[in-house]
């Protein structure tokens, strides 16, 4: 290396010293220890104890965990389409050339400035099957008495369904991205004689399709670890029916203090996340379209 | 557009400086504030005194500088305590409002007559098995005195060194095994120490509603005393509306009571401390939670209950709004109970038995423990002051004010105490001529507990027969047990 | 204009059509309108819901059919909050915890971010996409450990692990940051350069100042996350007299679960500091979301 490409190097290294630290203490140290730990059964500080592959041995048979990964995969395969959909649907009409635009974007944003505690808390009570404003709604249409939290078969319905009170975010994000899409490609259809419909499917769709791919991706991941809202509205019941995986690492980690086996949890976790953000992206190249 | 963006350029450049500002003073703030708590526990224990306030120059430790605070702190408690007092920092989870009332005057009054120690009332809300308190220990960071309001953890602790045996003290405060109730001392008695001082426990008796008996043509002077007579009594007053929602439930096992005390009236137990030994997939536990299946048929499923017990808000229970006809009540209910159900009519007598098991049968529901953790930074303080709490006047205190039981023999029976508490004549009848059974003293009764609510849950969902749910529970225990030596070969 | 050289009633029948078209255009405009309101209010409605249940009786939490204003306004809901639930004590906690916290991730990240948009050096491109992996690690991965090391440290029951890690960077703001970075130009930083500045001097003194929109949106939602943060002080504080707003509020809540207009009062002294920011600074906040979803 050059005096001059040294230099460079150094300075380069000392503007992002404060990450680089930052990546070795909260980082890499921290994937390199939870492997570690994963093999190893200890209480906070005491000194681990080594016991192989064990942790995973009884993670296979321990009922619990295969329930809480199972609740997950359930909350996943609910909420992040669902949200998607939902925050695409709104996106594109918030597009339009509608009067108080602003406003009523706003109106969507504002639930996810509220502190999660304080709308968990709210929404047990909404939820709640006597007298609580969903039941209400729904008596209207005739509907009969949900008894969301304390049904095992409704608790996590529920929770699949406040996640789209969350979907501020990816709405501005597709906002964004509609806005990019350029006007000629919609006249083009028009003139081609594209219904709504057709448009959107045929010329919407694959132009905003990689925040389609990046708000998926996201929403992946969050609802893997998803654990304040669980938590809060339901600890992990009635029945285990909301126990998901994040409360599920959280017990053995912070309640029972086994962070070896917890660990060992954590780890399936990092795969499985990893595992879905790959398959994410291989699929995606066959329908996502770039510039 | 020129406008808005210097608009906004102008805004973000005040919001940075406020940030900036407020930012350092808050800092400030943190540092030169009170005790400065976030300093006092990021203090390890120094067993030894071995670093003398020499960096004393007050530097008030800040919230950001960890490595100055450990010498400068301790020499800041004793500063801040009264003159040359040691410090005893006690964690309880006392956050309700009669208790929090009670452990303030109990600290206060410790202060007042104490020369040497100082205790700090330092609130620590408990939600999942006392996790805070050992992380605190685990870490090195022990409080002085810890106060639990259940013992479960109290064995887990002991088998894990985390709390320290109380033997060399038990002399000297004149603590002999004798003078308390068998099943008292067994919570803190066990594996051939003592572990803690205990101020009360506490079991439930069963409560019911005179007038909603009266009104459906039943004796209200004369309480059910089988599980026969409380199953039929529990039919004929159970109401329902047209679309089987709950109106009035009659009795309901888990409304209130623990699964354990009611697996107790049918002659159930789980654990045998004499031999260590689980014993829980067993022909009683399995008729108690039969009778929890029959209650959730009766009912119309867990579903429907908790319909009905949500729409109970604030301090009301269904018992308290004439809805729930009969259930289990602690000993510390009937004295805060004409505050809130101040036209209720109830009687109370001595729980009801299943076909075979003697009248009088109940188990043990929870306690006041005081131990001392390991890793206390002043042990010989935090005795005195423990002591002092479970000594016989600060636990005669607290009993007659919270109306909780003593476990001492001879105070429960001391007719004045008795006439200070007629609310708990009942229950001090119970313990004279009924039957307890012992609490589970095993490191797993945590766990335990929560699976076995699991358990019943399973059953009265009607996901698993009674057989089935409790001999899963023993292999989930066992598999627990397993883990437990491994991770702790020396125990 | 060809249409004028037809004849007359061939324009009126295009007129015509041409007329349905916009009709529909506008029809269409009308019914997203329709939806888009109604889906605005149902969006907002739990949040009025909560302030109406605030000032409610305990008694009309629940009734069929609901009542949505009540019959006289309980305001001394909120005082009875405080005995549970001290605002004020959680309020400054929140504030020791959040200020400092900003303030370092600020300038954490700003430092890296121009580290990787505005220097050379060899390497650099490699180590950024390192830093957009650990995006996407989950936290729970790296957890136990960073628990187990504050634990040793004996930071566990302190301020100090929800406060020191923020001044390490963060991946995200970093991101952020230098896409905003990468879009100064160049012209203004080779000026500076030759006049003999350092690369310091050019960060602070040309680059900070063109990015105030940019800070903008790092000081306002760290901000945001630091007061809405649930699980750091859920394991990492455990005497109650160190309690931030959020988890002072579970607290409150696992003690006394159906005191409703207690608790409706209470969420929202803890939320409403969270609105009326995000009203004073809307644009902030998309162009901060717009930000981040527009890769590069």
């Amino acid at each position: 290396m050059s005096k001059t490409q040294r230099g460079e190097m150094l300075l380069g290294v000392l503007f992002i010293s404060p990450w680089l630290i930052g990546f070795i203490w909260f980082n890499l140290y921290p994937i390199v220890a939870s492997i570690y730990y994963s093999f190893t059964s200890f209480h906070v500080i005491e000194t681990p104890q080594w016991v192989g592959l064990n942790n995973f041995v009884t993670l296979a048979q321990d009922d619990l965990f295969w329930t809480s990964l199972f609740n997950t995969a359930y909350y996943i395969v609910g909420s992040v389409p669902l949200d998607l959909l939902a925050a695409l649907f709104f996106a594109v009409l918030l597009n339009l050339r509608v009067p108080l635009r602003d406003l009523l974007r706003t109106c969507y944003y504002i639930p996810t400035v509220v502190p999660t505690v304080a709308s968990a808390i709210l929404w047990i009570m909404l939820f709640n099957t006597h007298g609580g404003i969903i039941n209400e709604t729904l008596g209207v249409f005739r509907i009969p008495e949900i008894p969301w939290l304390s049904s095992p078969n409704w608790a996590m319905p529920a929770l699949i369904l406040l996640s789209v009170w969350g979907i501020g975010s990816p709405v501005i994000i597709f906002l964004a991205g509609l806005q990019d899409v350029s006007t000629t490609l919609y006249e083009a259809a028009h003139l081609d004689g594209a219904g709504p419909l057709q448009t959107f499917w045929h010329v919407t769709v694959p132009m905003v399709s990689p925040v389609i791919l990046f708000n998926g991706v996201l929403g992946i991941i969050g609802a893997a670890q998803v654990f304040v809202v669980p938590y809060i509205m339901t600890a992990g019941g009635p029945l285990n029916a909301t126990l998901v995986y994040g409360i599920e690492l959280f017990q053995n980690a912070f309640v029972y203090y086994k962070m070896g086996y917890a660990s060992a949890m954590a780890w399936i976790l990092f795969l499985v996340v990893f595992g879905l953000t790959v398959v994410s992206l291989q699929v995606s190249r066959r329908y996502v379209h770039y510039e | 557009m020129a406008s808005r963006s210097s608009a906004s350029r102008r805004l973000s450049r005040r919001a940075l400086v406020t940030t900036l500002v407020v930012g350092s003073a808050s800092v400030a703030i943190a540092a030169c504030s009170s005790p400065a708590p976030a300093a006092s526990t990021a203090a390890p224990p120094q067993p030894t005194a071995a670093k003398p306030a020499g960096s004393a120059a007050t530097a008030a430790p800040t919230a950001a500088k960890p490595a100055t605070a450990p010498t400068t702190a301790p020499a800041q408690q004793a500063a801040a305590s009264s003159a040359g007092k040691v410090e005893v920092d006690f964690w309880n989870p006392a956050n309700d409002k009669l208790g929090k009332k009670i452990i303030g005057e109990l600290v206060d009054e410790y202060n007042k007559q104490s020369t040497k120690v100082s205790a700090k009332d330092t609130i620590v809300p408990d939600d999942s098995h006392y996790a805070k308190y050992v992380t605190a220990i685990a870490s090195g960071q022990a409080p002085g005195g810890i106060m639990t309001y259940d013992y479960t953890p109290i064995v887990d602790w002991a088998s894990q060194g985390f709390i320290v045996p109380l033997d060399s003290y038990q002399t000297s405060n004149g603590i002999k095994e004798t003078d308390y109730f068998p099943i008292a001392w067994q919570m803190i008695d066990f594996h051939g120490h003592l572990w803690g001082f205990l101020q009360e426990f506490d079991f439930d008796i069963l409560a019911w509603n005179k007038s909603l008996l009266q009104k459906a043509g039943v004796d209200a002077a004369t309480p059910p005393k089988t599980t026969d007579d409380v199953d039929k009594l529990a039919a004929q007053l159970t109401q329902k509306d047209s679309t089987g929602g709950l109106k009035q439930i009659g009795f309901c096992p888990w409304i209130t009571g623990s699964t354990l005390m009611w697996t107790a009236i049918w002659g159930g137990s789980f654990y045998d401390a004499s031999s260590d030994k689980w014993t829980i997939a067993t022909d009683n536990n399995v008729k108690a939670l039969e009778w929890y299946q029959s209650y959730a048929k009766l009912l119309g499923g867990p579903d429907k209950v908790t319909s009905f017990t949500k729409l109970f808000t604030g301090d009301q229970t269904p018992f308290y709004s004439e809805q729930l006809a009969m259930e289990a009540m602690g000993e510390y209910i009937p004295i805060t109970l004409p505050d809130l159900a101040p036209k209720l009519q109830y009687g109370v007598a001595y729980l009801p038995t299943a076909p075979g098991i003697p009248y009088g049968t109940g188990q043990t529901d929870g306690g006041n423990v005081f131990v001392l953790p390991k890793g206390a930074p002043h042990p010989d303080e935090s005795m005195d002051f423990l002591s002092w709490m479970a000594g016989p006047k600060a636990v005669l205190q607290w009993n007659v004010e919270e109306n909780n039981v003593p476990p001492v023999q001879a105070v429960a029976f001391d007719d004045n105490f008795i006439k200070q508490v007629p609310l708990m004549k009942t229950w001090i009848d119970m313990l004279k001529e009924g039957h307890m059974v012992p609490p589970a003293t095993s490191p797993v009764t945590p766990y335990f507990s929560d699976q076995l609510n699991t358990a019943r849950d399973e059953v009265t969902y009607g996901k698993q027969s009674p057989k089935n749910a409790l001999t899963d529970l023993a292999k989930k225990v066992d598999a627990q047990i397993q883990q437990f030596h491994a991770s702790h070969p020396n125990c | 204009m060809a249409e004028l050289v037809q004849a007359p009633g061939i324009v009126v029948v295009r007129q015509r059509q041409k007329a349905v078209a916009r009709t529909a255009a506008i029809g269409g405009r009308v019914l997203a309108l329709v939806v888009l309101v109604a889906g605005a209010v149902a969006f907002v409605f739990p949040l009025l819901w909560m302030l109406s249940t605030s000032l409610k009786d305990l008694s009309e939490v629940f009734t069929v059919p609901p009542i949505w204003i009540p019959h006289a306004l309980h305001f001394d809901n909120y005082p009875r909050s405080l005995t549970y639930f001290p605002f004020p004590l959680y309020l400054r906690n929140t504030l020791i915890v959040v200020m400092p916290s900003v303030i370092g991730t600020v300038v954490s990240s700003a430092l890296p971010a121009y580290g990787f948009s505005r220097l050379r050096w060899p390497g650099r491109d490699v180590v950024f996409t390192v830093l957009l992996a650990t995006l996407l690690i989950p936290t729970w991965t790296t957890l136990i450990p960073v628990y187990v090391l504050f634990a040793r440290m004996h930071w566990t029951g302190t301020f100090l692990p929800l406060i020191v890690p923020n001044f390490f960077g963060s991946a995200f703001y970093i991101f952020l940051l230098r896409q905003f970075f990468l879009r100064q130009p160049q012209e203004l930083i080779d000026a500076a350069r030759i006049d003999g500045s350092s690369h310091l001097g050019v960060f602070a003194r040309i680059i900070l100042p063109l990015s105030k929109p940019a800070l903008a949106v790092v000081v306002l939602f760290s901000f945001m996350d630091g007061w809405k943060d649930f699980f750091g002080p859920l394991i990492y504080l455990d005497n109650q007299d160190l309690y931030t707003l959020s988890i002072g509020l579970y607290s409150f809540q696992s003690q006394h679960t159906t005191d409703w207009t207690a608790l409706m009062a209470a969420s929202l002294m803890v939320l409403s500091p969270m609105i009326v920011l995000f009203f004073l600074t809307q644009r902030t906040f998309v162009e901060g979301i717009t930000f981040t979803g527009l890769r590069g």
